[in-house]
């Protein structure tokens, strides 16, 4: 509900209500003095009405004393009485005359004892006994009268006694005065009020006489009056009555008398009050609903207009001019309205600012950067070009770490600044996040932009200084071109990092994006999901690569080595997938597959009767596993192969990493009886102190120190020391690389126990290798049992 | 001068026959002297003679009140007053009317053939009451202001002694009694009397119920 609407219905209801109050207390106290008037009216009028009815029977009485007197009516008595049987016509004819002076209804003249002797009554007969006896008392002859109901009628029965003279007791005459609709009729007119005379019993009541006509008389007749005698209501004929209802003084039956007004009559004379004020309650109430109304407007329009204008400033229009021409209030809201509209519009700018720019050095943000790039592919002309550059600098994380981050950040706000000052036209420039600027450059062509990154490399020319430390910063530059490097903004943002990265891989200040890089990367990421699926599918195989046991020029063993042949891209290099296993989790499957490979094929070689040395590479992340040792130990139990016959190949940055937990896991592996041995011996920061306290039987010389062992004097120095340290300790040690004979005849020399290389071989798959033993030129070691006796290899695995 | 006429006869009467005197004095239930009491000793004489009486109207009112007469008896009716009487009876005894409108003129005469009670009216004068007593015998007496009365009888016709008064009510009364033989007779009466039948005349004021104050 509006306010308007509020304020006009609160207004226009009050005053509905206060009206409504009014004209019913109006009408009440109207109808209330109406009634008692009323009221009054009916006693009044039952006093008028029995004082009329007294005075009739006082003058009937006394007409009927004068007639009783009547010495002819005498005369006709006496007669009759002489002659009984005579008769009593005459009588009769008197009476009749008597009753139509006096105009009584009848006359009828009995004995003392009440036996009629003569009368004028149609129903009371000559030689009947008359119904009011008791009316009659020789002793005490005088008049008496009374109300009686007879048949239908109300009669004024007036009893006189007939002397001749007093007190010799003649008879009775007998005067009857009908109360009819005539006379009540009478009684009506000078009462004010409606008369009836009625007995009988509620809802059967007889209306014996009334000035009604015949309706209400008939429908007075089945009413329930109230029992209580005194003024009352009742409805008749749909009129309300007021009614007075009493007992008819002189009658000993249950005649009443009911005298009404009505009620609804009376009140008609106020119709015209009542109309009167209804009329002018509806004008006050027009009035004071156009005043409301022009009051609810003056607040609820600028009220309204305001809201008009929150809408639409809440749409994003902060152009919006608030009137504020409204005083009061509603003035003061509307100015603060506009107050709040200009700090919502600094505030949006404030956001709008930090959601397009780079907090710490105020350039362009990556939404801003990626917002402006769309827009320039979308403004781009055919011929033209997009470029994007990505910057990003080298070890920014190191320095990070080094100098803190306070550091880290006012270098990048020093670079931001060197780098907006190079800016040209058509050029825009980002800071995506880190240590990564985003250059746009549109339009451009193909030739503009190794310039380009040369041109934005000067930047990092000059030292930088921070907290007093003057030093020099790298950076690599990856480069895409719309339209030939990508159509949209992200693959053209994506292929610039990945030409970036490629940079960094070559160690380039720039690099261009390729599209060949792009499907590498996008190889990686499917082999991720793929690897899993590989260990379990059959992808894999196990490539031997031959031992030599150097002194006895015979073969000592092989190293095991994964290799993955996937069904589409073919042949994957170890290097690749298996730090991608590491960070997926899957290396331990991956390690489990190999174990379980390497002693199935031990067990081959074993049935063959050759006995070689199995050698395993396994992962940091496996020392991790606090099942692998028992997995290994569950194998070999399996298969039969004795664990002196495995050896567990792990690389010295491997045990490097948390020496502790290696320590555990490798000296559970020690005493089963597993051979351990340290890879890649001399490219990591060991210490042979550290290494002195892992349970270690063999150190594996790098590769790098072995390949120019004859031509460097230096690698002849680290590896005849290493010999010389490792046997010291008790540790037999491996050279690998061996590629020629005058390496491993040096080797000899140097004491060095196993030699591993292209000399011998390179890593071979199962069928290769079998055939590789075929032909062998070296001693083949052989089991005790069965002697230097050769077997046939089985074909594959 | 009737009236001595009539002693003088009585007491011829007696010197012919056995003439007896009885003494009255008659009393209410409460002693007091009854007045205008009517006795008469019955059966009467086998033979009267027809005497006179007279019923005259003093003052609207039927002077004497009572007035017994032997039947045969020829009463005469004169007006007093200065005003129209209209005296009538309607007893089975006579029934009458006359018209006494005369003051001057002769009084009118009516006959009383018959033993009974005449009560009189006057149609003009409702209060006014009177009766004529018409006896079967001529031995009949009526008490005065003191209750007394004479008496004298041929005991050797009438035994039985009567009594009538207007305010005596017929049946409690034992009215008849054997003449006492000793001459004097105190009857007191034992039951209660009615109250005077005579209604009281209208004062000068017209009253009653055509009147303004109930």
């Amino acid at each position: 509900m509006t306010l308007r609407g509020k304020i006009l219905g609160f207004f226009l209801l009050l005053l509905l209500a206060v009206m409504v109050l009014l004209l019913a207390l109006v009408y009440r106290s109207t109808y209330q003095h109406t009634l008692s008037q009323v009221a009054g009216q009916l006693n009044f009028a039952h006093a008028v009405l029995s004082n009329e009815l007294q005075s009739r029977r006082q003058a009937q009485s006394a007409m009927a004393d004068l007639i009783a007197k009547d010495f002819t009516l005498l005369g006709e008595i006496a007669d009759l009485i002489a002659s009984p049987q005579q008769e009593a016509q005459s009588l009769s004819a008197a009476l009749e005359s008597f009753a139509s002076r006096s105009q009584a209804s009848f006359a009828l003249v009995s004995a003392p004892e009440g036996l009629i002797l003569a009368g004028t009554s149609g129903e009371l007969l000559p030689g009947a006994q008359l119904p009011w006896n008791d009316l009659l008392n020789a002793d005490d002859a005088q008049s008496k009268e009374r109300l009686v109901v007879f048949g239908e009628r109300v009669l004024h029965i007036n009893a006189t006694p007939i002397f001749a003279p007093r007190p010799n007791l003649m008879g009775w005459l007998l005067m009857a005065f009908e109360l009819d609709d005539q006379a009540t009729a009478h009684l009506a007119r000078l009462s004010g009020a409606d008369v009836a005379l009625l007995d009988g019993s509620p809802g059967q009541y007889r209306v014996l006489a009334s000035n009604l006509q015949a309706l209400p008389r008939a429908e007075l007749a089945g009413q329930l009056l109230t029992n209580a005698e005194g003024v009352f209501r009742f409805e008749l004929q749909g009129l309300e009555q007021v009614a007075l209802r009493a007992p008819l003084i002189g009658t000993s039956s249950e005649l009443q008398v009911l005298l009404m007004r009505s009620l609804s009559a009376e009140l008609a004379d106020y119709q015209p009050l009542q109309w009167q004020l209804a009329a002018i309650f509806a004008i006050a109430l027009l009035l004071a609903g156009l005043g409301a109304l022009w009051i609810a407007n003056t607040v609820s329009r600028p009220l309204s207009q305001m809201v008009d204008n929150v809408r639409r400033i809440a749409s994003g229009d902060y152009q919006v001019p608030m009137e504020t021409q409204a005083s009061g209030e509603v003035g003061l809201l509307a100015r603060e309205f506009v107050a709040m509209q200009q700090g919502i519009a600094e505030r949006e700018t404030t956001i709008s600012f930090l959601a397009y720019r780079d907090p710490l050095t105020e350039l362009a943000n990556r939404n801003r950067f990626v917002a402006e790039l769309q827009q320039a592919l979308q403004q781009c002309p055919p011929e033209a070009g997009v470029a994007v550059l990505l910057m990003d600098l080298d070890n920014f994380k190191d320095l990070n770490d080094t100098l803190g981050h306070d550091a880290g950040d006012q270098l990048l706000c020093l670079l931001a600044a060197r780098l907006q000052t190079l800016l040209r036209p058509g050029e825009q420039l980002a800071r995506l996040g880190g240590d990564e600027f985003a250059l746009l450059i549109s339009p451009c062509q193909p030739g503009w932009l190794i310039p380009a990154a040369e041109h934005y490399r000067t930047a990092l020319h000059e030292p930088f200084a921070v907290r007093g430390i003057s030093m020099t910063l790298n950076a690599t530059i990856g480069i895409a071109l719309y339209p030939d490097h990508g159509e949209s903004a992200g693959s053209l943002l994506q292929h610039a990092e990945v030409a970036m990265y490629l940079g960094k891989q070559q160690r380039s200040p720039y690099a261009l994006y390729r599209p060949e890089l792009d499907r590498h990367s996008l190889l990686r990421l499917a082999l991720m999901s793929e690897l899993k699926g590989a260990v379990e599918g059959g992808q894999l195989s196990l490539y031997f690569q031959p031992k030599l046991n150097i002194r006895a020029r015979s073969l000592y063993g092989v190293e095991c080595l994964v290799r993955w042949i996937h069904p589409v891209h073919g042949f994957i290099p170890p290097d690749e997938f298996i730090p991608l296993a590491e960070q997926t989790g899957n290396v331990c499957a991956l390690t489990r597959w190999v174990v379980r490979t390497a002693v199935t094929q031990s067990r081959a070689w074993q049935e063959q009767g050759l006995e070689l040395k199995t050698a395993i590479n396994i992962s940091a992340l496996d020392l991790a596993d606090p099942g692998f040792a028992g997995f290994i130990a569950a194998q070999l139990a399996e298969q039969g192969v004795p664990p002196s016959a495995l050896i567990v190949e792990i690389t010295e940055s491997a045990v490097m990493a948390d020496p502790e937990l290696a320590m555990g896991q490798l000296q559970e592996l020690c005493e089963l009886g597993v051979k351990l041995s340290i890879d890649d011996y001399g490219t990591g920061y060991s210490s042979m102190a550290q290494l002195k306290r892992l349970p270690v039987h063999e150190l594996k010389i790098d590769k790098s120190f072995v390949l120019d062992l004859l031509s460097n004097p230096d690698d002849d120095i680290i590896v005849r020391s290493t010999i010389e340290l490792g046997h010291n300790m008790g540790l037999k040690i491996v050279a690998e690389g061996v590629e020629t004979e005058a390496i491993l005849d040096r080797l000899d020399q140097l004491g060095c126990d196993i030699a591993q290389g292209y000399l011998l071989s390179k890593p071979l798959p199962p069928a290769a290798f079998a055939s590789w033993l075929e032909n062998c030129q070296w001693h083949l070691p052989t089991t005790s049992t069965e002697g230097a006796a050769r077997q046939p290899l089985p074909p594959g695995n | 001068m009737l009236k001595s006429a009539l002693a003088l006869l009585l007491v011829l009467l007696g010197t012919l026959a056995q003439a007896q005197n009885l003494e009255i004095v008659l009393l209410d239930n409460q002693g007091k002297p009854l007045s205008d009491a009517v006795l008469w000793i019955e059966p009467g004489p086998a033979q009267s003679q027809p005497a006179t009486a007279v019923m005259d109207q003093q003052k609207r009112q039927f002077t004497p009140y009572v007035l017994p007469v032997q039947v045969g008896t020829t009463v005469s009716f004169p007006n007093s007053d200065p005003i129209n009487h209209h005296v009538y009876s309607f007893s089975p005894a006579k029934r009458f009317e006359l018209r006494l409108h005369q003051q001057k003129a002769a009084p009118q005469e009516m006959r009383f053939d018959q033993p009974g009670l005449v009560t009189l009216g006057c149609n003009i004068h409702d209060w006014m009451l009177g009766f004529i007593l018409v006896l079967d015998t001529p031995w009949f007496t009526q008490t005065d202001e003191q209750g007394k009365a004479h008496l004298t009888f041929d005991a050797a016709a009438g035994q039985t002694l009567q009594l009538w008064h207007p305010r005596i009510a017929d049946p409690q009364e034992a009215l008849s009694r054997a003449v006492p033989s000793d001459g004097t007779l105190t009857w007191q009466l034992t039951g209660t009397l009615k109250r005077d039948p005579r209604p009281k005349a209208p004062a000068l004021r017209p009253q009653g119920k055509g009147g303004y104050v109930p």
